[in-house]
Parts: C-alpha cells; sequence; structure tokens
C-alpha cells in the first residue's frame, strides 16, 4: 500500500536506479517509512510488467534506470485524486487493550487508562525531542509534518482515553468523592 | 542543585463551613530543578490550578511545606513573600492581566519598577525581554493592537522580565491556535534553557510533550509522571 505509487512519485521527477528510489523515498517520508531494497525490486518488476515503469540498460556497476510511462503517470494521477483506501483497522491495541481492561474482572481500567496516556504522553515528548534534534538538519519542513500527523494521531487517542474514563465513571459510579469527612 | 521549587507532602483543602472539607490537593510532593520544565495534567477539578497557586505563594497550604529557592514561604513575612513572588517568580495566566492604558514596554516594565528599579534600567530590560518574544517592533503598540498571541508574549516577556528562577505558567496557550502555542512553548522552552525551573500546566498533549516530565494530578493526587527519554518516537506500532 502507497509504496508502488511511491515509486511512481518519484519516477515522475526522473528516472533511477533502485538504490536512488529507497533512499528518495525514504528522504520525502521523513524517515518514519523504511523500504528494503528487495521490496523495492519486487515492486519495480511488477510496475515493469504493467506497463508503469520502462527498465534501461544496466551501468558500469550493472545499476539499470527506470523511468515511469504515460500509463504510470495515469495510475499516479488516479492514485492522488482517490481517498486512501487505508482506513485504520478496528484492530487496534490500543483499543482492544482498554476494552479488554473494562470487561475483565480484577482489572482496574482506570489503572490501564492512566498507564496507556502516560506511555503516548512520553511518545509525544519523543516526537518533540526528535523535532528539536532536527531543527537545524535537511528537510525540516518534511520532518515536521511528519510530526505533525503522529502527534494528531497520538492526541486522538488521548482524547478517547479521556472519554472512555469520563464513560467508565458516568456508568459505574466509582468517581472518588471529591469530599472526605 | 537545590529546586527551585519543592512541594512537600503538600495539602490543600476548603472547610467551607460544613461538616465536610473540599480536598483541593491531597499530600502532594513534587520538585523542579533550575533548567527543567514540568506539566501539569488532569482533568477539571483534579488540583492543576491549586498546585500553581500554592507553588506561587499565591496561596497558603493546608498541611506541608512550599519551598521556592530554599526558603519555606511560611517562614517568610509578607513583605519578604510579596519581594519574593515580585523578583524570583513569574506568572502567565490564561487571562493576560495587560493594562490596556499602557504600552507593550510599558507592561513589561511594570513589575521592575514596582520594584524601584529606574525606569531607563527597566525600560532597556523590558525592552530586551520583549525582543526575545519577537516583539521587538511592537514595544509602543497597545494590547488591543496585538493579536491575540502576540498579548501572550508580551504577557509572558513580563513574567520574565528580571530574571526570574521560577516561571509558572497556567494554560498560556489557552485560545491559541496551534502555531501561536507553539511559540509561547518555544519562549518558555528557552527560558528553562537559560537555567528557570517552568510550570506549566495544560490540558493539550501536544504542549505537554515539550515538557521533561508530566505530572498526572487526579482528585488532588499525583497518580503518574511521565518522563523524555522513555517514549519511543518511530512510528507508532500498529497492526
Amino acid at each position: 500500500m502507497g509504496v508502488r505509487e511511491g515509486l511512481l512519485a518519484l519516477l515522475d521527477g526522473e528516472p533511477r536506479h533502485g538504490y536512488q528510489l529507497k533512499t528518495a523515498f525514504e528522504a520525502t517520508t521523513g524517515g518514519v517509512w523504511s523500504l528494503n531494497i528487495g521490496q523495492v525490486y519486487t515492486t519495480l518488476d511488477r510496475l515493469a510488467r504493467d506497463g508503469r515503469v520502462e527498465v534501461g540498460p544496466g551501468d558500469d556497476a550493472g545499476r539499470r534506470t527506470y523511468s515511469i510511462t504515460e500509463d504510470g503517470r495515469a495510475e499516479l494521477a488516479r492514485w492522488l485524486d482517490a481517498s486512501p483506501a487505508d482506513a485504520p483497522p478496528p484492530r487496534d491495541e490500543l483499543l482492544l487493550k482498554v476494552l479488554l481492561a473494562v470487561g475483565t474482572p480484577n482489572v482496574d481500567a482506570r489503572e490501564v487508562i492512566q498507564s496507556q496516556r502516560t506511555g503516548i504522553v512520553e511518545a509525544l515528548q519523543a516526537h518533540r525531542r526528535r523535532l528539536r534534534a532536527q531543527a537545524h538538519g535537511d528537510n525540516v519542513l518534511v520532518g515536521r509534518l511528519v510530526v505533525d500527523a503522529l502527534v494528531l494521531r497520538l492526541e486522538a487517542d488521548l482524547r478517547w482515553l479521556d472519554l472512555c474514563e469520563e464513560r467508565l465513571i458516568a456508568q459505574t459510579g466509582t468517581e472518588p468523592t471529591r469530599r472526605s469527612a | 542543585m537545590t529546586p527551585v521549587l519543592e512541594l512537600r507532602v503538600v495539602s490543600r483543602h476548603y472547610d467551607d463551613g460544613a461538616a465536610a472539607a473540599v480536598v483541593a490537593l491531597s499530600s502532594v510532593s513534587l520538585s523542579v530543578s533550575p533548567g527543567e520544565l514540568v506539566a501539569v495534567m488532569g482533568s477539571s477539578g483534579s488540583g492543576k490550578s491549586t498546585l500553581l497557586q500554592l507553588a506561587g505563594g499565591l496561596d497558603r497550604p493546608s498541611d506541608g511545606q512550599v519551598l521556592v529557592d530554599g526558603h519555606d514561604l511560611a517562614d517568610l513575612s509578607a513583605r519578604a513573600l510579596a519581594a519574593l513572588r515580585r523578583q524570583r517568580v513569574g506568572y502567565v495566566f490564561q487571562r493576560l492581566n495587560l493594562l490596556a492604558s499602557l504600552t507593550a514596554v510599558e507592561n513589561v516594565m511594570l513589575p521592575l519598577e514596582l520594584d524601584g528599579i529606574a525606569s531607563r534600567a527597566a525600560r532597556a530590560s523590558a525592552e530586551a525581554a520583549l525582543a526575545e518574544a519577537g516583539l521587538q517592533g511592537s514595544t509602543k503598540r497597545y494590547p488591543d493592537d496585538l493579536s491575540g498571541g502576540e498579548q501572550q508574549r508580551v504577557a509572558i516577556a513580563r513574567a520574565v522580565v528580571g530574571e526570574r528562577a521560577l516561571l509558572l505558567a497556567d494554560e498560556p496557550t489557552g485560545a491559541l491556535d496551534t502555531v501561536a502555542g507553539e511559540a509561547i512553548l518555544e519562549l518558555l522552552s528557552a527560558r528553562r534553557d537559560a537555567g528557570a525551573a517552568v510550570v506549566l500546566v495544560t490540558h493539550e498533549p501536544r504542549f505537554a510533550g515539550w515538557a521533561d516530565r508530566v505530572v498526572f494530578l487526579r482528585d488532588g493526587k499525583i497518580i503518574d509522571e511521565a518522563h523524555a527519554g522513555r517514549g519511543s518516537s518511530t512510528l507508532a506500532s500498529r497492526p
């Protein structure tokens, strides 16, 4: 999902060989999406089979250059236009943990919710540090956009955890009273 | 290193005359060192603002001790406490309390002048603080002529002017959009890097992520802490 079209997009810029495609893909995605070289060549073979790329002759080092065809450009344009097909699967590990915690006797669901919350905040802290470390390097914008996307997803998870806790309290009435004798 | 702020088993309850007292904070211990940014998170009513009020000497604990710069606030005379609050502690609140009749630089000068610092020196310090906040071109403008983000940066300049060791910020990014909020966090982080201890109360996780440590409050108690350096910044592993 996405790798095929990602390679097409990179080839739309200029013809490249396999290893150049791997490094360009990783730079474009801010380092969050690494490819192994085998996956790159498998995908290129399929693209060549489907007429989306053309394979040039090898150079002295035996590296072959790939270039995009008109059919490849058409596929890329269709893909950029279409809505993503990869809606997150409902088999989300966080969701599963909380549902199991709520449904399992002897497990304190609020404790589970809090430990997940702490873990997510620590992930946010790690993103912040990473962004700070990259602040003066190349691809500052790409790094920032990638971290923005990750941060917003984590925030959505946190908001969901907050809501879980509120609903749990409303359901079970376990809110400890703020008034004590 | 002596912590700039130390809460030792601090509780705060409000006896409203009825049989039961409202417990706002219960046996909280927290220490914040120079060069440390600590965020406090929790739902409303969890005790976040009470903690900040106690830390700044704006309220007194029912039990326990609050130390700023190693001084137990309970041991200070009213005069000494007021001086400590003016000289060592900076406050940034969601309500900015900028004076509309004063320009940006005059607002920032105000705490220095209250401290008896000569007007010329106060102005120089205030202009430097505004420049650090990126407002060097707006020193003579009035609050009403500034955007929300700019007003908040004036409020922060006023909070940091004069070498404060402890900065207390209560939802300083309140009504701001993400980019304006990030500018506020950049400023607070810069003060932290310069050696200040910063306590940030926020309900926004993205800004809590800037902190070295995040303290979670629930029902007046600290229930957990998140530490920078423990989390993974790789793409969350989802099936």
